[in-house]
């Protein structure tokens, strides 16, 4: 059971000595926590600060003559939570407790003490000193004292109470009541489970021979080597146990692990049978042992002791600002630059795991560069040079802003403990007793640093399996395995012997793969017992099986009917999981699994869910300066608000009252542009969110006098009197369903501002405002689900730390989106500990199931390609040398070696998972292709048994995506190129920006705004008629002021680029004799559509043929021209001028041209495609296109897949080639057709 | 890490384990007895001899640790500078000098007597309180030497060492010694615990849970000391 879950029950024991919780609640926090001091017998005195018996804490437990001794300045509801907190210290824990005020945050900063890994990088951080655990615990008890959970929900959804009422009337600090509310209205509260008897704390931990021999070993250093379910933790607790007896102070063990959860289990584990003594155990990671040492030797690398360590997001970020000054020629992404920084990121964080700095990178890369004796080896060499440079200035800017990031937290004291003696001698007498777990998880770094804390390691002690080691890209290699007898000397070896975990047939089918493992290398044979020996039943049913289909599309169907076939034999949905090779996977499986009605415990990407979105879409209405969240908004249940509503108000937050249109408005996107340029708006614009509150007569938001956001457009206090017109304008044109809900949203929103934190936003939108929460006690696993996703959510917004430009909102979303395109929003999937007893199947990634187990394991995927996966060579490969303890010839990818070895790992875990059922899937075919068996499956011993005419469970009806009703559709017959190229990218993002012409989100960086600059420039020259330079000039400085990045560190360079882009632009044409601007636009007829084809330059070569150029921003890298749209335009030229007529596309980027050149069959399979995507668009079908870049990059990111209900209108366009005249035609203006090169 | 327990009760923890140690007399042996024994056994500190030094003398762990990381930074420094540790704590920061003074002036450390409210349950302490008519927070501040000594009353210096059947000098020498600092040496603390203040009889008494009358009465005891 969820340990913190305990914790509670002892709080609610506690409370009900004093009160009786069945009638309403009226004590107050601070009578209940004086009523319960009492009862125990503890005098609780009032201190003033500085009352030497304080200490300088906020409050201090002191057993010795029974007081609690707490601030006399704090306020009743902190005082009953300081006095609860000592309350808890006592119930639960032995000694005396002196509490300080950071002891207190840790509720301030974490919803769930159990899923701190969702609360960003830096609260992974925290150690788990008992210490730490234990105010943790005091936390959870304290607030589950004052206010227990169901207390909490009862007041809430029964008395109708919101949080600041319910702090109000109990006097209880509001954040308190928010998280008691979290935890009681979205996570079910768990039924109480019957304890593991072998883990009750009140007995003796029972250790088997060789586990005995192990935790008893000593005097020289031990590597023990435990396989699957052989009881690794329980032996590395029972040897602090056993040195404890021995005498040992706990305060001299240190305990390094891989995760948090691990320490805190250690932590748990030692402290139920250990007494007052276990809080000086230290237990925690190398990261966060490192950032320990960082923090109190500080001055002896240059940081300051509250130093700040940034995750991957924020170190993109750094980089993404100094991306000019880096000057980067091969890992240069002019389309999202974030994407190669991330590589080059990836490649300085591997050089950390191995302890190689900015120099050593270099040298390394100088050598390669050296020896590199073809084209190819050069460039992989000029490469790794490249991110040389980057990583020297990466890391000059950490130490002027004295940040780190989770590498150095290993690399930077490791170094230091090896220069110098005073430190290492310091340690040494300090922890000398060294417990590792998960050793083959370990990187070079870190076994560094053991080696210089435990000096030649005759109190060393670690644990580890070679072949689970599945931490490639963490830097983890099982070289440390191997190299123990190297780094220490006298090192020993000893292994456990049974396996507890799986039957007789799954220990041997697994260990037989072992015996085939490069893993095994150097390692002693796994060789187990089974504890729980042959499965009962009919020996076949207990045999790891192999279920073969045909068809790639039935393998889900193969999984599904084994789950069913499990259930029906009575093993309950919740001890089976699905384990897959990637994320993508886990995706399909999921989705596949709940098409057949089998419910998933499965969050998925949390930014994605429904759910979220609509809360991140008020976030976004309440600070975006366009509004066009309010699509999302509109569609949910309680405001139910119809498109054209949607229309009438985002009209209006633009200043637009009635029919009045827009003057050449296209999309959004160019609107956008439009208004940040100087020529824009003389109307008045509004805020959305004071729109609302003119619309409900609210008085106007205080956004302006909090930070000023130079970024948005500040539209000003509006007077009475327009706003008076104003709200008499939109009650008018609003319908009733429409005005009711926006009504009901400004009532819900009324606390919001934009200066507000996300956190006090949403936690006031849902527990004090809206009715969102109250209309929610679904009992159904979807609604636990979301339940669990809100809270998932909350937790997030709680530790969010968004920095950048802008309100705190607004830096939130942005770091959505850059976490989801980074894929560093991972850690978010993981499900809350209450939410894991529901009877769902469980799914996961096999990395993700590390150190778990289930009764039965559904392992799909065992085709060669699927495990093992394919090798991808990462962008930025480890130059020779970097890795040490691997032999690469020339030329060779060292991670491919770490590949291999990796992906039979990997299997192994996934086998190993199982207690009793096994069940290996595949397709044998690939469309018409045959695919060929993982060659892992050939290893196994005996053979799995083939499961013949495996049951397939057919997928319940397929939801077809809505036809959405569009009046004026027929418009859609007549198409632009680029609306097409639009609607092929995203057909949904199409219906947004192009029918909807829904303002999208706004998301900015130096780059984009210097991207803005050039599109607003080509605007500008379709308007006017041969510009000379001089005017070209101005008016570059004109648009540069409006809309480009200045004041930003790197202006100069970015000035520099925009000049270079603006002068590819303007030179494009030159080398053509000038040619007839009509002809630059020509049409193509497809199967009763029309598309119009517009050129931004039209000429003659020098062979007199046309050529008609198009415009692109990026560079031409491998760019290739053959998309669609590249069809169409060879198509429609040739019909049109012949077949010496050319199509060039321009990269502005470099100045470089690409000519289209397809084939005939080429062509006339795009225009097949274009005619089809014709058809689709003028029916009216916008599905969605889901992609892991391009998404978290759309402006709609956040707003999609949602649309309001009602019918839309489509308004006339304004037209195609607004801009008329002048060889030079420049009207392509998006951008978005620039390759990710 | 001495985590937190106040001295005065480090010494009675429950549950130790059974030790193999030649010294198994009622008394434990003094900190400074420790301590010599440990600077007579090497030159230099190192992990296994302190490993030993813990396992004869366990109830000394904490400040065996702190001593031996002291004593070695120390023998690291060039003369004249001082080691600081953050970690190392007001009562044990000079152990080494003290300790090795007393070596080298052959002093002898048995001077250093038990702590007069050792083992003292918290009804022995509620009891004490009453009898002198002192509350929970002057007991704690005279047992954690939180007070200046030198303002303490000999009267209620002398009804102390009545009621805990000591000597008036015990109760003087444990009251001039430093303050118990309850944060142990904790690796994690971010913030140094506060300086080791204690503060004057008569502000104790001010601060005290106890009627303005009962407050008088506490500082008139004053009124007999020169």
């Amino acid at each position: 059971m969820d340990p913190f879950e305990i914790v509670r029950r002892r709080a609610s024991t506690t409370r009900r000595k004093a009160v009786s919780d069945d009638g309403p609640s009226e004590a107050t926090g601070l009578q209940v926590a004086l009523r319960l001091a009492e009862i125990l017998g503890y005098d609780a005195i009032p201190r003033d600060a500085d009352d030497p018996l304080l200490q300088g804490a906020e409050a201090v437990l002191d057993r010795g003559i029974e007081a609690i001794y707490y601030r006399a300045s704090a306020e009743d509801a902190e005082a009953a939570t300081l006095i609860a907190h000592e309350i808890g210290h006592l119930v639960l824990h032995a000694g005396l407790s002196l509490c300080h005020a950071e002891d207190f945050c840790g509720e301030m900063t974490e919803i769930d003490p159990e899923t701190q890994e969702s609360a960003g990088a830096i609260h992974r951080l925290d150690s788990y000193g008992a210490r730490e655990r234990q105010e943790l615990q005091a936390n959870v008890f304290a607030r589950e004292l004052l206010l227990p959970r169901d207390v909490a929900r009862g007041l809430f959804l029964d008395q109708n109470l919101g949080a600041r009422e319910i702090a109000e009337r109990l006097c209880l600090p509001l954040e308190l009541v928010r998280q008691q509310l979290a935890d009681g209205l979205l996570l079910p509260i768990p039924e109480p489970a019957a304890e593991d008897p072998a883990e009750d704390p009140s007995k003796p931990l029972d250790l088997d021979p060789s586990q005995r021999a192990a935790a008893e070993h000593r005097g020289t250093p031990l590597l023990l080597e435990a396989g699957p379910g052989t009881g690794k933790t329980r032996t590395l607790v029972g040897r602090i146990l056993s040195l404890v007896a021995d005498g040992v102070d706990p305060a001299s063990i240190l305990a390094l692990t891989f995760s948090n959860k691990a320490a805190q289990e250690i932590v748990d584990r030692v402290t139920a049978r250990l007494d007052e003594r276990a809080p000086s155990l230290f237990a925690g990671t190398f990261h966060a042992f490192g950032l320990e040492i960082l923090r109190k030797h500080h001055d002896r690398v240059g940081l300051t002791p509250d130093l700040r360590v940034i995750d991957r997001a924020d170190a993109v970020a750094l980089l993404e600002d100094q991306l000019p000054g880096l000057r980067l020629e091969h890992h240069q992404n002019l389309y999202e630059p974030a994407l190669d920084l991330k590589e080059i990121l990836a490649a300085i964080s591997r050089a950390k795991d191995e302890l190689v700095d900015a120099a050593g990178y270099r040298a390394l890369a100088d050598r390669m560069l050296e020896n590199a004796d073809d084209d190819a080896s050069r460039k992989t060499a000029e490469k790794s040079v490249e991110v040389a440079r980057v990583y020297a200035a990466y890391e000059k800017t950490l130490q002027e802003r004295g940040w780190v990031d989770f590498g150095d937290l290993v690399m930077v004291p490791t170094l230091l403990l090896e220069k110098e003696p005073s430190l290492r001698t310091h340690l040494r007498l300090r922890y000398r007793h060294i417990l590792v777990d998960e050793y083959q998880d370990v990187n070079r770094a870190s076994a560094r640093m053991l080696k210089a804390l435990a000096g030649s390691g005759e109190r060393l002690w670690v644990v580890g399996d070679s072949r689970q080691s599945i931490y490639r890209f963490r830097g983890a290699s099982t070289a440390n395995m191997r190299l123990f007898s190297d780094d220490f000397d006298r090192a020993e070896r000893r292994a456990l012997a049974t396996s507890y975990r799986s039957t007789e047939e799954i220990v041997g089918t697994f260990c037989s793969f072992a015996r085939t493992m490069q893993a095994s290398e150097g390692m002693l044979p796994l060789d187990l017992a089974s504890h729980r020996g042959a499965f009962p039943a009919d020996a076949e049913a207990g045999r790891p099986m192999l279920i073969e289909v045909t068809h790639a599309e039935d393998e889900v169907a193969a999984v599904a009917g084994r789950v069913q076939a499990l259930v029906d034999a009575g093993v309950p949905l919740k001890d089976q999981a699905v384990l897959c090779r990637s994320n993508a996977q886990v995706e399909k499986f999921a989705n596949g699994l709940a098409a057949r009605s089998l419910p998933v415990l499965h969050l998925g990407s949390l930014f994605e869910r429904d759910e979220i979105r609509d809360l991140l879409s008020l976030l976004s209405f309440v600070v975006d300066p366009r509004g066009g969240a309010l699509a999302r908004i509109a569609a949910m249940d309680e405001y139910a608000v119809p498109t054209a509503d949607v229309e009438i108000f985002l009209a209006a937050v633009r200043g637009r009252m009635g029919e009045e249109e827009d003057a050449a408005e296209d999309t959004a996107e160019d609107a956008a542009d439009r208004e940040e340029t100087a020529e824009t708006t003389e109307t008045k614009r509004w805020r959305p969110l004071d729109l609302l509150r003119c619309l409900a007569n609210q008085p106007a938001s205080e956004s302006q006098d909090g930070e000023a956001d130079d970024e948005d457009i500040d539209p000003g206090p509006m007077g009475d009197e327009a706003r008076q017109a104003w709200r008499q304008y939109l009650l008018g044109a609003l319908s009733d369903e429409g005005r009711e809900g926006l009504l009901r949203l400004a009532e819900d929103l009324a606390g919001a501002a934009p200066v507000t934190t996300p956190w006090n936003l949403i936690a006031d939108y849902l527990f004090d405002r809206s009715r969102h929460l109250r209309r929610r006690t679904e009992l159904s696993l979807d609604g636990q689900m979301r339940g669990a996703a809100l809270h998932q959510f909350l937790g997030f917004l709680k530790g969010a730390r968004g920095h950048g430009r802008g309100f705190p909102a607004k830096r939130l979303l942005d770091r959505v989106r850059r976490l989801v395109l980074l894929g560093e929003e991972r850690d978010l999937r993981h499900l809350p500990a209450a939410a894991l007893h529901l009877d769902a199947v469980r799914l996961m990634t096999l990395h993700g199931s590390k150190g778990l187990e289930f009764e039965a394991v559904h392992l799909p995927s065992m085709s060669n390609g699927g495990l093992p996966s394919r090798f991808r060579s990462a962008r930025c490969p480890p130059p020779h040398g970097l890795i040490a303890g691997l032999e690469v010839n020339e030329g060779e990818d060292p991670d491919r070696l770490l590949h291999d070895a990796e992906e039979e790992c990997l299997f192994f875990v996934a086998m190993s998972r199982a207690r009793t059922h096994l069940a290996l899937f595949r397709a044998t075919t690939a469309g018409r292709v045959r695919r060929k068996p993982s060659p892992f499956l050939a290893a196994l011993r005996p053979e799995p048994y083939r499961l013949a005419d495996p049951v397939l469970m057919p997928a319940g009806r397929k939801a077809t995506s809505r036809r959405l009703e569009i009046v004026g559709r027929e418009q859609l017959r007549r198409a632009r190129a680029r609306d097409l190229a639009a609607y092929e990218r995203c057909p949904r993002q199409f219906f947004y920006s192009r029918i909807l012409r829904l303002p999208g989100q706004r998301r900015d960086s130096a780059y984009q705004d210097t991207r803005r600059c050039l599109y607003a420039l080509m605007r500008w020259l379709r308007g006017v008629e041969q510009p000379d330079a001089a005017q070209v000039a101005t008016r570059c400085d004109e648009i540069w002021r409006a809309t480009g990045p200045v004041g930003h560190a790197f202006e100069r360079q970015y000035r520099e680029l925009f000049g270079s882009l603006v002068e590819h632009l303007l030179v494009a044409g030159e080398d053509l004799t000038a040619g007839d601007p009509d002809e630059a636009s020509v049409s193509l007829e497809l199967n009763g559509h029309e598309v119009e084809l517009q050129a931004d330059w039209i000429g003659h070569g020098a062979e007199g043929g046309h050529v008609l150029r198009i415009a692109r921003a990026g560079r031409k890298g491998s760019f290739k021209a053959d998309q669609i749209i590249h069809g169409l335009w060879q198509q429609a030229v040739e019909e049109r001028f012949g077949a010496t007529a050319r199509v060039e596309v321009v990269h502005l980027a470099d100045g470089a041209r690409t000519p289209v050149t397809l084939s005939r069959r080429q062509i006339t399979t795009r225009l097949d495609k274009g005619s089809r995507l014709l058809a689709d668009l003028a029916e009216g079908r916008f599905p969605t296109a889901p992609d892991s870049i391009k998404c978290p990059r759309c402006p709609y990111f956040f707003f999609c897949p949602t649309v309001p209900s009602g019918p839309v209108t489509l308004r006339p366009e304004s037209g195609p080639g607004t801009g008329p005249n002048g060889s030079t035609q420049v009207g392509k203006k998006d951008g978005g057709e620039d390759g990710n090169d | 890490m001495n985590n937190g327990e106040p001295t005065s009760n480090k010494h009675s923890q429950s549950g130790t384990p059974e030790i193999s140690s030649e010294d198994t007399s009622l008394e434990d042996t003094s900190l400074d007895d420790v301590f010599q024994e440990f600077l007579l056994a090497v030159d230099t500190p190192d992990a296994s001899t302190l490993e030993a030094m813990v396992a004869k003398y366990p109830e000394h762990a904490a400040d065996l640790t702190e001593f031996a990381v002291e004593w070695a930074m120390q023998d690291m420094l060039p003369p004249g500078e001082d080691f600081v540790d953050d970690a190392a704590e007001a009562p044990v920061s000079s152990a080494v000098a003290k300790a090795m003074d007393r070596l080298h002036e052959g002093l002898d450390a048995q001077a250093e007597q038990a702590d007069p409210f050792r083992k003292r349950s918290a009804a022995d302490l509620k009891n004490l309180a009453a009898a002198l008519g002192l509350d929970k927070t002057l007991v704690a501040k005279l047992r954690d030497r939180r007070i200046e000594a030198s303002s303490i009353p000999r009267r209620l210096t002398a009804a102390l060492a009545e009621q805990l059947e000591v000597t008036f000098d015990a109760v003087r020498r444990h009251l001039e010694g430093p303050p118990v600092l309850s944060v142990g040496a904790s690796f994690k603390a971010k913030g140094k615990p506060e300086a080791a203040g204690k503060e004057s009889f008569a502000q104790a008494v001010e601060r005290a849970q106890l009627t303005d009358d009962d407050k008088q009465r506490l500082l008139d005891l004053s009124s007999d000391d020169g």
